[in-house]
């Protein structure tokens, strides 16, 4: 029996009109088949359509061309019946927790939204709150303050929470950890290994950051200009990229590493795949 | 930039037609009926006419064609800057216009220069010395100014001026010594409110990142303030300083009436009083005209200035 | 600490900075030296106080205030000067190149404008720099353009700022930087709006011209994995106090404080 896969883009692209009003083309002709559990990378140099692909699934922009199913059933137009059944199953996680959270809604308000949505008891939810914000590393007493009364960080933690509460079966990332600081970008990279390797959501996310690349995806796409130039096994791309795109991303990575480790004995953590 | 001017110019065109269509409904409604009138400028008031006699005038000024076909030859005379006469004194139309328009741009002209020699200086300079004294006397100038109604204004001058020193004319049209005191007058009215408005126009531009990069590749101030703050900071203004000329072009009506000048604002007064619907249908076109044009030169001038604009940024 | 040898070309002493109504001072009492031919990394999170330590080199502190110490520029003492009497220090003694280089542009004035500007202030040092007359000197800056990776650099330029890319703008500051060989250049975060390779490059492209006219280099950033590969020397700054200081390998090899080792362990994962 061939699987069906989770989300399927055939030939998609978005395309924006100029203010002169020539159509311009930001993603051409994609084809990605995800399948279930896999966690997928998007990389390539920026203003390529990696956010625009993110934005395309998650029916936050039209895409112009192509076909998009969900499970095996096309994705027609903007909230048909199988682009909700999408939205109902996937969480997205953006750049600024600030800009992405509610100013109104304490945290506690924030992570359980998802749940109450979902039609999940209040006991229950309660519960359950409280156990994603002790995992994702928050205290409790943070959980009645709103998101102006809390760092970037434990911002950008509550919406992770939010995001996997409800236990999604796609989960979304766009470049979470471009906006904190080396040491909390550290810890809230390693958080949402955890967490992934825990609850097991197929992922696809964009990051820049080689770093988080090598921690969490099983695959990697490449995006330049519009196209994908490669899409490959994570072990693979990072080891023998392919594209110069990935190239300048992978050996500047390495350049980098070998930087900091040239002077010291790194301690080891080898991606999990 | 080229596709940008023309699409702006195109709803220019657009406004200034349905404009016309609002003028000429405006005189359908108006009271009195043309086809009444003519027959009994014809056949003497009082006198009984029959059905056919109206229906011949009718048909003969085409008072039963369709609207756009009666819009259509009312906007061709117009064209050829036929607006009718006036009910009061007989005279064309567009002579009475001609004239005041003549006296008013005088007087306008005259306005805006004093306006522009004081404003930008006045503004740009309180700005860039914020919290000074300089800056403090500015403000108070302005909040005094436009505490204060700009014909009470002329009085003071006139009162100073004329009648204490002797040294200008207190009114009437003549040589330029004329022009001194409502143009003074007119102009501070004007410069009141746009250095006020560049002043903090200029407080934000200076605090752009251009400006301390600028300052730190070590361009003189002199460069920095003249013209990277000044043309940000003159862009928000451009729009209100346009639309107060065009207020003075329409006739400053207090200040026409203080000095004596007999303008445009004056014109359109008496005609409301005596009900001269062709003077005011010639005004109220000339109005709808003159401010959609000064909205075009706006546009266009800031389409020139930030190049964003052209590609919808900003 | 290793007291760096050759010419010193920036020495700050004790430099303290306070912003009005805040008790803590923003920079409490930092030190360095950074000499000719050598780039000094400051490293820090956020709320550092690095990004103030640059302003402060320059004297576009405002508005905060110089508390205490001292900034000596090739023996000139900067604290106490005017904005007056910087102007002329400033592009031609000591180069600054930001994190946004869109916004380093004034958005209404063409690049070409902007960098004829430059050309036209400087004029002198940037032709005796470049051994061409002051008539050549515009010319010879977009070549410096060209050479840094923008091709075809004085037609582009008539384009307006926001129709480069960011890596382009960043690119003709570079050259515009380097341009009169100033004897120190303070890059703030100057490839945080770039991608990574592109970054390297241009770090790489700047710190071989600094090492091979000695210029003085001051390289602000939070990103400890670029200084690692562009520093001769980190300062590690946090909360406005140094915590260490010492030669690349050295601090990144066996950092002494606390602090220093877990950004370095945050670096590399």
């Amino acid at each position: 029996m061939v699987s069906v896969p989770l989300l399927a883009l055939d030939r998609l692209s978005v395309s924006v009109r100029a203010a002169g009003g020539q159509p311009r083309a930001i993603l051409r002709e994609a084809c990605i088949e995800i399948g279930r559990g896999e966690v997928v990378a998007i990389i390539g140099p920026s203003g390529g359509g990696k956010s625009t692909l993110l934005k395309a699934v998650l029916g936050l922009t039209r895409f112009t061309h192509g076909r998009m199913t969900f499970e095996g059933d096309e994705i027609r137009r903007p909230h048909d019946a199988v682009h909700k059944r999408l939205r109902a199953a996937a969480e997205a996680v953006f750049q600024n927790p600030i800009a992405a959270l509610n100013p109104h809604a304490s945290l506690r308000a924030t992570i359980d939204e998802p749940l109450r949505a979902r039609g999940m008891g209040q006991v229950e939810r309660m519960r359950h709150v409280d156990r994603m914000a002790a995992r994702m590393g928050l205290d409790l007493d943070l959980l009645e303050r709103r998101p102006a009364a809390v760092s970037l960080g434990q911002a950008q933690r509550a919406c992770i929470a939010r995001a996997l509460a409800p236990r999604p079966t796609l989960l979304v990332l766009d470049e979470p950890l471009s906006a904190l600081d080396a040491l909390v970008a550290a810890e809230v990279a390693a958080l949402l290994a955890e967490v992934i390797g825990e609850t097991r959501p197929t992922v696809l996310f964009v990051s820049h950051d080689m770093r988080l690349v090598r921690r969490l995806a099983t695959r990697v796409v490449v995006i330049e200009a519009g196209r994908i130039v490669e899409d490959a096994p994570a072990h693979r791309l990072l080891t023998a990229p392919e594209s110069a795109a990935a190239r300048a991303l992978v050996d500047c990575d390495n350049r980098r590493r070998a930087a900091l480790a040239a002077t010291r004995v790194v301690r080891h953590r080898e991606t999990v795949a | 930039m080229i596709a940008a001017a023309l699409r702006r110019i195109a709803g220019a065109v657009f406004v200034i037609v349905l404009a016309s269509f609002l003028t000429f409904l405006l005189l359908q409604l108006a009271p009195g009926d043309a086809v009444m009138a003519i027959a009994q400028a014809r056949h003497g008031a009082g006198v009984n006419l029959d059905a056919a006699s109206l229906a011949r005038i009718r048909a003969e000024i085409g008072a039963d064609d369709p609207f756009l076909v009666q819009w259509a030859r009312w906007a061709w005379d117009l064209l050829r800057l036929d607006f009718g006469v006036s009910l009061i004194d007989r005279r064309p139309v567009v002579e009475i216009m001609a004239e005041g328009l003549g006296r008013t741009l005088e007087l306008a002209a005259a306005a805006v220069a004093v306006a522009t020699a004081l404003s930008i200086p006045l503004g740009l300079l309180a700005g860039v010395w914020r919290g000074t004294w300089f800056d403090g006397v500015c403000v108070a100038l302005a909040t005094l100014g436009s505490a204060m109604p700009n014909w009470w204004l002329g009085v003071l001058l006139i009162v100073v001026f004329s009648v204490n020193l002797g040294w200008l004319p207190a009114f009437g049209r003549g040589d330029w010594e004329h022009l001194v005191l409502p143009a003074l007058t007119l102009g501070t009215g004007i410069t009141v409110t746009t250095a006020r408005l560049l002043r903090s126009a200029t407080i934000e531009a200076l605090a752009a990142r251009h400006i301390a990069a600028a300052r730190g590749r070590g361009i003189g101030e002199t460069r920095v303030i003249g013209r990277h703050a000044l043309r940000n900071a003159l862009l928000p203004v451009l729009t209100i300083f346009a639309l107060e000329i065009a207020f003075v072009l329409e006739g400053a009506v207090a200040v026409e009436y203080v000095f004596g000048l007999h303008g445009l604002g004056l014109i359109f007064i008496e005609a409301v009083d005596a009900r001269d619907y062709p003077v005011i249908q010639a005004f109220v076109l000339f109005s709808a005209v003159l401010f959609v044009c000064v909205n075009l030169i706006v546009d266009l001038l800031t389409l020139w200035l930030d190049p964003r604009t052209a590609e919808g940024m900003s | 600490m290793s007291p760096p040898e050759g010419r010193a070309v920036l020495r700050v002493a004790d430099l303290t900075v306070r912003a009005r109504g805040r008790e803590r001072p923003v920079l409490d009492r930092v030190s360095l030296t950074v000499v000719a031919g050598e780039t000094l990394g400051i490293v820090g999170e956020s709320g550092s106080g690095k990004t103030t330590l640059a302003r402060c080199v320059i004297r576009q502190e405002a508005p905060l205030a110089l508390a205490g110490g001292s900034i000596r520029l090739l023996g000139t003492e900067l604290s106490g000067l005017s904005q007056r009497a910087m102007r002329p220090l400033r592009g031609r003694r000591v180069a600054m190149v930001e994190q946004d280089p869109i916004g380093a542009f004034d958005p209404l004035f063409t690049v070409y404008d902007q960098i004829a500007e430059f050309v036209a202030v400087h004029r002198g040092a940037v032709a005796a720099a470049a051994g061409v007359s002051p008539d050549d000197a515009l010319a010879k800056t977009f070549q410096r353009i060209e050479a840094f990776g923008v091709p075809g650099a004085a037609r582009a330029a008539r384009a307006w700022p926001h129709q480069w890319s960011r890596g382009m703008l960043q690119r003709a500051l570079f050259a515009l930087a380097s341009a009169p060989a100033p004897a120190l250049m303070i890059l703030d975060e100057p490839t945080a709006a770039l991608d990574a390779p592109v970054a390297d490059r241009l770090v790489a492209d700047i710190r071989r011209l600094a090492r091979a006219e000695g210029v003085a280099t001051l390289l602000i950033t939070h990103d400890l994995g670029l200084a690692a590969t562009a520093c001769d020397r980190i300062l590690v700054l946090r909360d406005g106090q140094m915590v260490e200081t010492g030669p690349t390998g050295a601090l990144l090899g066996a950092p002494r404080t606390d602090y220093a080792r877990a950004l370095v362990e945050s670096a590399a994962w």
